[in-house]
């Protein structure tokens, strides 16, 4: 190991690597390491990890040499296959293989068979490990999962030997149905082996670890012992650009497109383009965009300029639409060295992309939420490059009749906001209560395929009880395996064992079943019969509520969940361009963060010079409203209330006040009460403050599109409204926010 | 009943030993299961009857279906010393996910090896009597080649020309000519290969090459080819024939992917086919398994829809009528009386067949049988197995703890029902020096379970 670390020509370890070696070697405590990006976490991780792996075969084989002395190949091979000693889970294939070639050089220094599974490992190879599972393997939680339904019985003897668990990554499971998927593995796996070997977390710096340990072992995150380094590693190489598109536009080209947004707003793509196309070329990165009609656009201006330069086309379209044929030849070309390429995606397919590192990741549109910054930051920069993250914000420009909310430059700020959060290394905590019952059906279904067929206590005890899914009480369970069987995912014979169901299989036997996530899909936006195009939606619909959709209001008819089609008429009213609706819901700390933006004077230097003029203007905006002062902005027959408050508690704000006879619909980062003077609104707030708040399950029956998580389908009314009142409402919030705003409506 | 409840024959010490341990583990004894069988006297006959079948070249097909201990292990076990006393060789063997019928992944083969490693004859009963049988056909041919004057390994070649028109036939008889060549020259080396290639324990064809110079091996695809094989061989070795009892039939039920299953349940219509058509010849199939495995239409045989018209019960065969000749036998639950004298009986093995040595009196079983009627209800006729294990246990204890009465025992018993457990909460009963968790409260909610 020393002669290793005097080859890298390395003088001294990293702090990190220094701090961790203790804890690790004792092998009893699990153990975080947080640093930044090529800071050595993994070397942190795997030199006291095979140190340790060395030290155990060193004895083992002095222990055994009075036996065998005279068959010392036979001897070792009997000290290495004693299953799979480390196992190492990280999030994606691509890292996976380069952790392959960085530890390859490592493990055959101390004698440690070194293997790798996940999708494009053969199945030869995954077959040869099985019968002789040894030293380290590295795997995805995807593969580990089947695993488990694919070669159950072997798992126990499989996993005999493990001496540390390494998860990679860690802060990108944080808050997911795939880390819950993940908690379950590594919960399932202890329960084979009867014993706990500890757990390695490795993650990037952040603001709250305690939360990182909650996530590794929820049971017990006092003992987990956390090493934090604060050195920097590479460094990070950021800019924030505005564009402002005019209203009429140069061509005014979109009229007749059904992206009505088109109107006004080429001349700022097609400058974002050519920044893009000035910038990227020559490299690998990866640009997002935040619905596949904008992922459309921009590959084919891109495409467009590349002709006119006569250069080749680098820009890749990569989105849920497009056959898979298409999705992974942009990948293989971008896996590809030699050739330089950019992948033009959806920010929903992100966690699809299976790539390595990046050059650079470009963001056009205000990013979902703070975690998605960190998650493309991390796959941005080799190595020992700096990080570089390239965000495009497009602006209307104002004329008389535009909105509070653009007038605001909501754009602009709010990613403003996120981007300092990020640089003080916060993320959003999770809103899920911990149910999490998609995830528990798919590992209900993984259990009974590994067994063939489990009793519900058995079930309960494995994976609720004191397991994974703790928060899921008995009464619970029993109805989520009841709303299971009329899926006829669930069976059950004359002893009460509980097996597959004729559909459960065949869910079960396909690829699909493995993954926890959801790629989401977006919804078909249908008006008269006639389709108007498709966006991502993640707020909560409502029969009459508004939706901003191609440069329009609309107003929801209804929602078909299955088909994911809403059905809109047209409503009056202006829009207001920047919407927001269709991000993933902005955190209350975002929003409290803009305010600080709005109320600072401080000019980031990562702005562009366009990007601080419309700061400013926001800036002037907020104080000419008086929004430093008070939260109500009354207009003509409009009431606007900037509470400056989550989306979670604005969406609920809004429904409890539609249920007080209020048109009242979240704009951006308001809530917009129409045909309603202040009074009426103070009326509205003060019955419902006097009252008791109503619990989330009931407020959630007005949800037209309820099921968000892949398995949400199959839960029965009481559990979907549950679980979507507590993912998607926070009432507690907004009675809040009504305490906030009571006062100031009198004031108006 | 007073001539059951005291037989007069003494029970020899180590079968008396054996059976106890097998009964207090929960597992059916290898030895003297005459001493505690009870009751199914026509199901017994009929399966004589497929025995002497066997024994005259035929074949024969049987599904034994009882519920969860009822006794289906035992039965089994009882036919095949039935077997083994009318000079069949048996091979027995559990399925479980890594030993199947049919697959690709190695498992179909495992349950081959499994098999033959349990290979029984009347003087081997225990299993591992694969060299026997075949050094019994050694001899045999060694012995009419003496008679006709012929080379011994002409003489082989020729008593072996049978199994060259079966499927895999001709390098079967090359396998039993190696081991000729061995015998001949004492070469122990080979003698052991060829032995283990028969056993289905040779993985890969090269090593089979290099071993023996034959280029199969007995894999996945070629199971079942090579158990009609093996039957034929065993006629020329000179024994009647021979009977396969696969059980735990439950997990081919069990298997969550349907392909795989359905491909386990083609197999075992061809042999049903081969079976009943008579095409097989000196081969029996006993299968043990659980109610839902042969009659729930999703996943058990019956969803295999060439297999349920054959194996449909009898039509007429209800409300007392019986049929004990189609392919499905259904274990019949024990009655109070039938458990009354299984109780008696094993009183009487606990004290070696010496009814002075007995440790209760006749009202002490009809006590047991009454509390655990009130515990469980009456599960216990058709699941003797808890039932039985808890009585062999409260012997023991009456042994040992001779000044204590057994009136007051009867009223500790427990009888619980069974849990997998691999998916306890890991702490509830591990071995591990740490407790990991504690257990949840136990509740009835989930226990009773019904979807």
């Amino acid at each position: 190991m020393q002669r290793w670390i005097y080859d890298r020509g390395w003088t001294s370890l990293h702090d990190a690597q220094e701090r961790a070696t203790a804890p690790i070697l004792g092998g009893k405590r699990d153990v975080i390491i947080a640093a930044a990006t090529a800071a050595g976490k993994t070397e942190a991780a795997f030199l006291p990890i095979l140190s340790h792996l060395a030290v155990v075969a060193e004895e083992e084989s002095t222990r055994r040499t009075g036996r065998a002395a005279d068959q010392p190949w036979a001897e070792r091979c009997s000290a290495i296959s004693l299953g799979v000693q480390v196992l190492y889970i990280s999030p994606l294939k691509a890292l996976i293989n380069d952790q392959y070639r960085r530890l390859e050089d490592l493990c055959g220094r101390v004698d440690v068979p070194l293997h790798r599974w996940h999708g494009d490992v053969s199945a030869s190879a995954k077959r040869k490990l099985v019968t002789q599972p040894s030293g380290l393997l590295l795997i995805t939680p995807e593969s580990l999962e089947a695993a488990f339904v694919n070669r159950g019985p072997t798992i126990p003897r499989f996993f005999s030997g493990l001496r540390y668990l390494v998860i990679d990554e860690l802060h990108s499971f944080l808050n997911t149905q795939r880390g819950a998927q993940l908690q379950s593995l590594m919960h399932r796996i202890e329960l084979a082996i009867r014993r706990r070997p500890p757990r390695i977390g490795l993650s990037a710096t952040l603001g709250d670890v305690g939360r990182a340990a909650a996530f590794l072992r929820p049971d017990n995150p006092e003992q987990v012992s956390i090493v934090e380094s604060k050195s920097d590693g590479r460094g990070l190489m950021l800019q924030l650009r505005g564009y402002t598109a005019s209203p009429d536009g140069d061509r005014a080209g979109g009229e007749s497109a059904p992206d009505g947004k088109a109107v006004g707003h080429d001349s700022a793509r097609t400058g974002i383009a050519h920044h893009l196309f000035d910038r990227l070329r020559g490299q690998d990165n990866l640009v997002f965009t935040n619905s596949r009609n904008e992922v459309e656009i921009y590959s084919d201006l891109l495409a467009r300029r590349s002709e006119r330069a006569r250069v080749p086309n680098e820009f890749r379209p990569h989105h849920g639409n497009l056959s898979k044929e298409l999705r992974e030849a942009t990948e293989e070309q971008l896996k590809d060295p030699t050739r330089p390429t950019s992948a033009v995606s959806t920010s929903t397919l992100e966690l699809g992309i299976d790539i390595g590192t990046v050059a650079t990741v470009a963001q056009v549109g205000p990013p979902p939420s703070v975690s998605s910054l960190w998650q493309r930051l991390g796959r941005s920069g080799r190595r020992e490059d700096p990080a570089v993250l390239r965000l495009y914000i497009t602006e209307d420009s104002l004329h008389p009749r535009s909105l509070p909310p653009d007038i605001l430059r909501g754009g602009v700020v709010q990613t403003t906001a996120m981007v300092r959060l990020m640089i003080d290394r916060w993320l959003e905590s999770s809103h899920d209560p911990g149910y999490n019952y998609s995830t528990l059906i798919q590992q209900v279904m993984s259990v009974i395929a590994q067994h063939g067929g489990a009793t519900a206590a058995d079930l309960y005890g494995a994976l609720c009880g004191p397991g994974p899914f703790r928060l899921v009480d008995r009464e619970r369970f029993v109805r989520l395996l009841r709303a299971m069987a009329a899926h006829d995912l669930l069976m059950q014979n004359s002893e009460g064992l509980l097996l597959l169901g004729q559909a459960g299989e065949r869910q079960v036997n396909h690829f699909r079943f493995y993954t926890a996530f959801h790629t989401a899909e977006e919804w078909r936006i249908v008006s008269r019969g006639k389709t108007l195009g498709t966006i991502p939606i993640h707020q909560p619909l409502r029969q009459g509520a508004l939706l901003i959709f191609a440069g329009k209001s609309w107003m929801v008819a209804g929602v078909d969940n299955s088909a994911r089609v809403v059905e809109v008429e047209t409503s009056g009213g202006g829009v207001p361009h920047f919407s927001g609706g269709h991000a993933p819901a902005v955190s209350d700390r975002v929003r409290a963060e803009m305010v600080a933006v709005y109320r600072s004077t401080d000019i980031p230097a990562w702005l562009d010079r366009n990007a601080q003029q419309l700061l400013a203007e926001g800036r002037t905006a907020f104080r000419r409203f008086g929004l430093d002062l008070t939260t109500v902005l009354a207009g003509e027959s409009v009431v606007r209330l900037f509470p400056w408050t989550g989306d979670r508690a604005l969406t609920t704000a809004a429904m409890a006040l539609s249920r007080e006879g209020l048109r009242a619909n979240v704009e951006g980062p308001a809530i917009r009460v129409e045909n309603a003077g202040t009074g009426e609104v103070a009326a509205a707030v003060g019955r419902l403050l006097a009252g008791p708040p109503p619990s989330p399950t009931e407020l959630a029956k007005a949800i037209k599109n309820p099921e968000i998580d892949k398995w949400d389908w199959v839960l029965d009314e009481s559990l979907t409204y549950e679980t979507a009142g507590a993912r998607l409402l926070d009432v507690e919030g907004a009675w809040k926010l009504f305490w906030k705003v009571a006062p100031d409506l009198r004031r108006t | 009943m007073t001539s059951l409840t005291h037989p007069a024959n003494r029970i020899r010490p180590r079968e008396r030993d054996a059976i106890i341990q097998s009964l207090r583990a929960g597992v059916v004894p290898r030895v003297g299961q005459r001493h505690i069988q009870v009751g199914r006297a026509d199901e017994v006959t009929a399966l004589i009857g497929d025995i002497d079948r066997v024994a005259d070249g035929g074949s024969a097909f049987r599904l034994v279906i009882g519920e969860y201990g009822a006794g289906k292990s035992f039965f089994l076990n009882l036919v095949r010393s039935i077997a083994l006393e009318r000079k069949l060789v048996t091979v027995h063997g559990d399925l479980s996910p890594e030993r199947r019928l049919q697959s690709t992944g190695g498992q179909a083969r495992g349950l081959y090896a499994e098999l033959m490693r349990n290979l029984s004859t009347r003087a081997k009963p225990d299993g591992g009597a694969m060299p026997s049988v075949v050094e019994r056909f050694i001899t045999s041919s060694l012995a009419e080649a003496r008679l006709q004057g012929g080379r011994p390994e002409t003489v082989i070649r020729q008593r072996l020309a049978g199994l060259q028109e079966m499927v895999g036939g001709y390098d079967f008889a090359e396998v039993i000519a190696a081991y000729w060549r061995a015998y001949d020259t004492g070469n122990e080396q080979l003698r052991s290969d060829v032995v283990r290639w028969l056993r289905g324990e040779f993985s890969t064809r090269t090593d089979s090459r290099h071993a023996i110079g034959v280029r199969t091996i007995i894999d996945d695809r070629t199971f079942y080819d090579h158990l009609k094989l093996f039957a034929r061989f065993v006629r020329y070795a000179g024994f009647s024939g021979l009977l396969v009892c696969l059980d735990e039939m439950v997990n081919l039920y069990k298997m969550s992917h349907t392909r795989a299953r359905n491909s386990n349940y083609e197999q075992v219509l061809r042999i049903l086919n081969d079976c009943l058509q008579g095409s097989a010849s000196g081969l029996g199939f006993v299968f043990g398994g659980t109610p839902d495995m042969l009659l729930d239409t999703r996943r058990g045989l019956y969803s295999y829809p060439a297999l349920q018209s054959r194996l449909a019960e009898n039509t007429f065969a209800r409300k007392g009528l019986v049929d004990f000749s189609g392919p499905v036998i259904r274990l019949a639950n024990l009655s109070p009386e039938d458990m009354y004298v299984l109780l008696a009986k094993l009183r009487h093995v606990f004290a070696g067949g010496d009814p002075s040595a007995y440790l209760l009196p006749d009202e002490a079983l009809s006590a047991f049988m009454d509390h655990c009627a009130a515990r469980i209800g009456d599960a216990y006729f058709r699941t003797p197995r808890t039932t039985v294990k808890e009585f062999v246990n409260l012997l023991a204890v009456l042994e040992q703890n001779p000044d204590i009465r057994w009136s007051e025992l009867i009223g500790r018993v427990e009888i619980e029902a069974e849990t997998n457990p691999d998916l306890a909460p890991a702490g509830k009963g591990s071995r591990t020096q740490e407790s990991l968790l504690d257990a949840p409260p136990a509740d009835d909610n989930l226990i009773h379970f019904r979807l």
